[in-house]
């Protein structure tokens, strides 16, 4: 569970703090341009550490320094909890001139206030006081290894990299896949590798999936994985209905944009509950339902994290947003763009009558 | 949610009662495919207004609907009681229900005083009508409702409590 997320001078993000402490599910809203995407490309950047290679490379450029201010540094910190230990992941990075990648100033994790490793620029220390240098452009989280017995660090790096951030693009959901992966990507196009992977290490979760999948296509019968040679495999959906049963294969590329989202949802769901608690970070995950759906959609995923993980949404969407509390809505915004965003909980704002409404009138959100 | 199977449209009156609503509905043992939450009519007066436009022909055309609408009694649980019984056709009242609080959702949570939050109350309403246990279901904001809560989870039971999350 995430419980704080503090970033300061990236992109729109100045000292921006994101208290989740107790919330299992949370909503961000506001006006477009006010920051809520990029909290997610905060999160995914974050995951992208224990990802994509240690490497900062081309993750960040010195577009993303707030108003391209790479002379300051850039930092992150991220609090969290994994199996009941209260852990804390921090870093710095910043750009000198003529340097062609950013670099890392400094970097830290702590478990329930222990220190596990410390870096300044390229000099790594570790709990046990040894110290070694590394490329100031490489990540240590993902390069250091624990002792046997110890699991810390391997906790953080599994948490951070099963992170599930996503905006679906469902038009890029092709349904193929070459290998299993745990790793759903931003746009979840390698969907079906991840479902492949899912099944494969899991199979108790086929029956939270098939459930869930019942529920919003009532003539879903089963999926199946066609083998393609080289190109890997293909999913296709069974569907089933009318007295004779008639069947009918459908490949996944071919379903709607929303009905793949309903697949999405519920591999997220069966991941989350035979799997580790997974954190799901979902950019407008009400962009392709039609609306009797998203309120449906929106309360299944808001159930799974009360029972294990989090969900964190972001939305524009009248139903979404009256799907959440006010305790669990935050309320973005910024005066213009050269001024950083200021996040607040709903429930510190006052507003009369029908939150939608008010929102409609500009009383909660506004520019001022 | 099918509206050929049983199911029920929750009309309320402000967005307090939403928050409550909500989270009866996030108890992992409520099937939500069964109920619908519909957006704060905005007053008592909209409520009725909304249930005898809308709601009367819908639940003449849908045998399996029924209608649970929550309202802000404002001191008057008789009064209403009553304007909302006028409103009900007969054939309908079975598949229909009014409850509320005796005066409005701010000061019951003020009363109850346990640091809940509206989610976390409805979400505790539910818990006591699946474990058919009373606490914050027997304050005296509440505990008019009985009779109607009673009838309303008789009726509805069977199809709104589910074994697993789906």
């Amino acid at each position: 569970m995430i419980e704080r997320l503090y970033v300061n001078n990236f992109r729109c993000l100045e000292n921006f703090s994101l208290d989740l402490a107790g919330r299992s599910s949370a909503l961000l809203i506001g006006k477009n341009g006010c920051g809520k995407s990029t909290v997610s490309k905060a999160l995914e950047l974050l995951q992208s550490i224990c990802r994509q290679g240690a490497r900062i490379g081309k993750r960040i450029t010195p577009a993303d320094f707030t108003r391209h201010q790479s002379d300051r540094p850039m930092r992150f910190a991220l609090e969290f909890v994994v199996d009941s230990s209260r852990l804390e992941y921090t870093f710095a990075l910043d750009w000198p001139p003529g340097f062609h990648e950013a670099r890392i100033v400094d970097e830290k994790l702590t478990a329930d206030g222990q220190v596990q490793f410390t870096r300044q620029q390229g000099q790594v220390r570790l709990a046990d006081g040894n110290e070694f240098g590394l490329d100031w452009h490489v990540f240590a989280l993902p390069v250091i290894r624990e002792r046997q017995g110890r699991s810390i660090l391997q906790n953080v790096k599994s948490f951070l990299a099963t992170m599930i951030v996503v905006a679906p693009d469902p038009t890029q959901m092709s349904g193929y896949s070459r290998e299993p992966t745990t790793e759903l990507e931003y746009n979840a196009a390698n969907y079906t590798s991840c479902l492949r992977a899912l099944l494969d290490r899991k199979p108790a979760a086929y029956g939270i999936f098939e459930s869930y999948i019942k529920t919003v296509l009532s003539d879903f019968s089963s999926i199946e994985n066609v083998d393609h040679g080289d190109a890997g495999t293909q999913l296709v959906v069974e569907f089933k209905h009318g007295d004779p049963v008639c069947g009918l294969p459908v490949g996944f590329q071919a379903l709607s944009d929303g009905e793949k989202c309903f697949f999405l949802s519920a591999y997220i769901i069966a991941a989350n509950a035979v799997g580790n608690a997974t954190v799901c970070v979902w950019d407008e995950p009400d962009s392709h339902l039609s609306l009797p759906e998203v309120g449906h959609f929106i309360t299944s995923l808001r159930k799974m994290a009360c029972q294990r993980g989090q969900f964190i949404a972001t939305t524009h969407h009248p139903e979404t947003i009256r799907r959440f509390s006010d305790d669990s809505t935050f309320v973005l915004s910024r005066t213009s763009h050269l001024d950083p965003v200021t996040v607040r909980p709903l429930a510190d704002l006052n507003y009369q009558g029908d939150l939608v409404h008010a929102l409609l009138r500009d009383e909660i959100i506004s520019r001022q | 949610m099918n509206r050929y199977k049983p199911h029920i449209c929750v009309v309320f009156e402000d967005d307090k009662c939403r928050q409550l609503a909500h989270g009866f509905v996030l108890n992992h043992r409520i099937d939500d495919r069964r109920m619908q939450v519909m957006p704060p009519a905005g007053g008592w007066s909209n409520v009725l207004e909304i249930f005898r436009k809308e709601y009367v022909p819908y639940l003449h055309r849908f045998p399996e609907g029924y209608v649970v609408l929550v309202i802000d009694f404002d001191g008057r649980v008789i009064d209403r009681q009553q304007e909302f019984a006028k409103a009900i056709p007969e054939k309908l009242k079975p598949r229909v229900f009014v409850i509320g609080l005796k005066d409005d959702p701010e000061t019951f949570k003020r009363q109850i005083g346990l640091n809940l939050n509206f989610e976390q109350i409805g979400m505790q309403l539910a818990d006591e009508c699946l474990d058919a246990t009373f606490n914050i279901r027997q304050h005296e904001q509440c505990d008019h409702n009985k009779p109607e809560f009673d009838r309303c989870w008789q009726s509805t039971k069977d199809f709104l409590v589910r074994g697993t999350m789906f």
